[in-house]
């Protein structure tokens, strides 16, 4: 036998899988061998080794001692105890049921307390990135959850629905705890967005027939219909920095123009800001402390950028309107060929990122000067404080969700990178900027959930040139 | 009482006997999952719906074509690598993905990283299915025979399997192989 078939017989040979002659042939070869010796011996080292690493690995683990009762639960159920038997049997097994029943309900209360408590106990898993991978924090209470919005003092609003029924409002401590259901309307009430001082929630109500901006409080009292007698659909809307007006969207005939209602006047007709048919997507005010680039002579701030289809009609610019001047056209601020939208203000005031086509520019807003941040890159969500930006990419074959240092102007530093799932929507910000929520559909339950991950312990990287 | 009586009474929707079999039986499930998808949640969630399979599909199973164990482990990696094959997206803990963008070379992450980490990050490494040979072969220290039984291939795919996430978990393993190797031979 040759060195090289010794090679390739030596892991079966070590394991004892090799015919006796093979063996025979094999030891003949060995006893002359040393270099085959030296493998072989490597090999059965390496073989141990991996040995007594998975046993280290996996001696620590085990499953959850509920498992079995959460298994149960989902057991296809036995035929009905009370089926074609004598009046005493049925009775008999009545009884047994009823206390069976009993205990199942105490079970059923064990098994709440012992939830919560593990509920209580899971913002501390977060911060140990070791362990925590990504927090579920819904686990499958909803079939659909959307449009997360995160309120600085840290409850999540989102809309979920359950059994097609109409998705509803629901607030939820960001450990999971405390749900709370916020609206119980016949009308699909999404898009919920805190009011910035956390203390309103303004929605879209939507029917077959119209879709309406709602406001409530976030304890479900104060009620109040937007938009209801005036005519058009709202699409999308904002609230203005200091949560007086909303800017909206409104669809009639064929034409998205963008409009301004005062939030506490509910009977005010809402101001109308463009005529430009067909703003696209949400408005975004730009932050208060934004160096104003025109016109100068304004005392006010309260500009709004939005996209909507160039002069030529052959793609989306963004465009920027004075919200107290009603009679000045929109300003265009972008040429490019491309589709602009997602616009996302840094909150300095600064400079916007949007996308464009396939790719996250930056707008210089001093200068108005754009270039190219992020090539491949959707998504786009700028922390809090700005010091960071979430964003999506597909570079590596599938979408990955993506965060880089905004501080420091270097544009090419990217920290990390997470796996987590296909993320439906834009992440959210947390306004420490600890944790990003998003939601994740799952493949296997059909069903979207809630995930909020850390992003406190990422390890720094720099991408390889 | 005889496993075949247990069997029997999980056949005619005993769930004591379910129960039996699921407490008897949890931790080859649990653990094998654990190593294939290298995750404790997954591996918690693949425990209750492969056991679920498992109350499912009791009645077709039959002694005379092999061990329960056999039958329970083809189950449980069957499972692994169907769920692997419809999440291509993977949870991570972060810091291993902090761990896999960094250049191999960078010598003060790797060492914040026990043997431990450097044996589950190798095992992710590898293909699914060469993963699947390496838990039935080192973990439960399966014969090749048992292990072709379990994932339906020939003996000699088996070999070439091992032979080549042999290789494979070499070139992972070899910096932390040094250190092991010392202490074997400070040990012997």
């Amino acid at each position: 036998m040759r060195c090289q078939e010794v090679t390739q017989l030596g892991v079966a040979y070590l394991n004892g899988e090799v015919s006796a002659s093979e063996r025979h042939l094999i030891q003949l070869h060995l006893a002359e061998c040393e270099n085959c010796q030296r493998e072989l011996a490597s090999l059965a080292t390496l073989q141990k080794y991996i040995n007594q690493s998975l046993k280290q690995i996996a001696a620590p683990v085990q499953p959850h001692p509920r498992t079995w009762h959460h298994l149960q639960a989902k057991l296809p159920q036995r035929n009905s105890p009370l089926s074609g038997r004598s009046f005493a049997t049925n009775l008999s097994a009545w009884l047994h049921s009823i206390w069976k029943l009993g205990s199942i309900t105490a079970a059923l209360f064990l098994l709440i307390t012992v939830t919560t408590f593990a509920i209580r106990l899971l913002p501390q898993g977060i911060s140990s990135p070791a362990t925590a991978v990504g927090f579920n924090l819904t686990q499958g209470m909803f079939d659909d959850v959307r449009d997360l919005d995160w309120s600085y003092n840290g409850r999540i609003v989102f809309a979920a629905r359950s059994d097609k029924a109409p998705y509803h409002l629901y607030t939820i401590n960001p450990d999971g705890s405390d749900v709370y259901q916020l609206t119980n309307a016949a009308t699909d009430d999404t898009s919920p967005h805190w009011s910035p001082n956390g203390i309103q929630i303004a929605y879209l109500a939507v029917t077959p027939e119209k879709t309406d901006l709602m406001t409530i409080y976030r304890n479900g009292s104060h009620h109040n219909d937007l938009t209801s007698n005036l005519p058009g659909n709202v699409e999308n809307f904002a609230w203005s920095l200091n949560g007086t007006e909303i800017a909206y969207v409104s669809k009639q005939n064929g034409s998205s123009d963008l409009k301004i209602v005062n939030y506490k006047d509910a009977d005010s007709s809402a101001s109308c800001l463009t005529y430009q048919p067909d703003v696209v997507g949400s408005p975004v005010w730009m932050p208060t402390n934004s160096p104003v680039w025109i016109p100068k002579s304004d005392s006010k701030n309260d500009y709004l950028l939005f996209s909507a289809p160039s002069p030529d009609k052959k793609n989306l610019d963004i465009y920027q309107v004075n919200s107290c001047k009603a009679d000045l056209l929109p300003e265009r601020l972008t040429e490019s060929i491309a589709d602009d939208f997602n616009i996302q203000w840094d909150p300095h005031g600064e400079k916007f990122l949007y996308q464009s086509g396939p790719d996250i520019y930056v707008m210089d807003y001093k200068t108005l000067t754009s270039a190219l941040l992020i090539p491949d890159g959707f998504a786009a969500a700028i922390s809090p404080n700005g010091s960071m930006l979430a964003f999506q990419s597909g570079r590596s074959g599938t979408n990955q969700l993506f965060i880089m240092m905004m501080k420091s102007n270097q544009k090419d530093n990217l920290l990390f990178l997470e796996q987590p799932g296909l993320i439906e929507q834009a992440p959210v910000w947390s306004a420490d900027e600890q944790y990003l929520a998003f939601t994740i559909r799952s493949d296997l339950t059909g069903k979207t959930d809630i995930f909020i991950v850390n992003v406190k312990d990422f390890t720094p990287w720099r991408p390889q040139p | 009482m005889p496993f075949m009586d247990l069997i029997r009474r999980c056949q005619v929707n005993d769930e004591d006997a379910f129960a039996e079999i699921f407490h008897r039986y949890k931790n080859l499930v649990y653990k094998t999952a654990f190593l294939m998808l290298g995750d404790t949640s997954e591996a918690e969630d693949s425990l209750q719906e492969i056991f679920l399979q498992v109350h499912k599909s009791l009645s077709s199973y039959k002694p005379e074509k092999g061990a329960f164990t056999t039958w329970l482990h083809r189950i449980t990696v069957n499972y692994c690598l169907n769920l692997r094959r419809k999440r291509r997206f993977l949870w991570l803990p972060l810091d291993q993905i902090a761990q896999r963008l960094l250049p191999q070379t960078n010598s003060t992450i790797e060492k914040k990283y026990g043997e431990e980490d450097l044996m589950q990050q190798a095992l992710q490494h590898l293909s699914d299915k060469l993963r699947a040979v390496v838990v039935l072969r080192y973990y439960w220290e399966l014969s090749y025979a048992e292990i072709a039984q379990i994932l339906d291939i020939p003996l000699g795919t088996v070999k070439s399997r091992l032979d080549l996430a042999l290789k494979n978990l070499r070139k992972d393993l070899e910096p932390s192989m040094v250190e092991y190797i010392s202490r074997e031979e400070v040990a012997e």
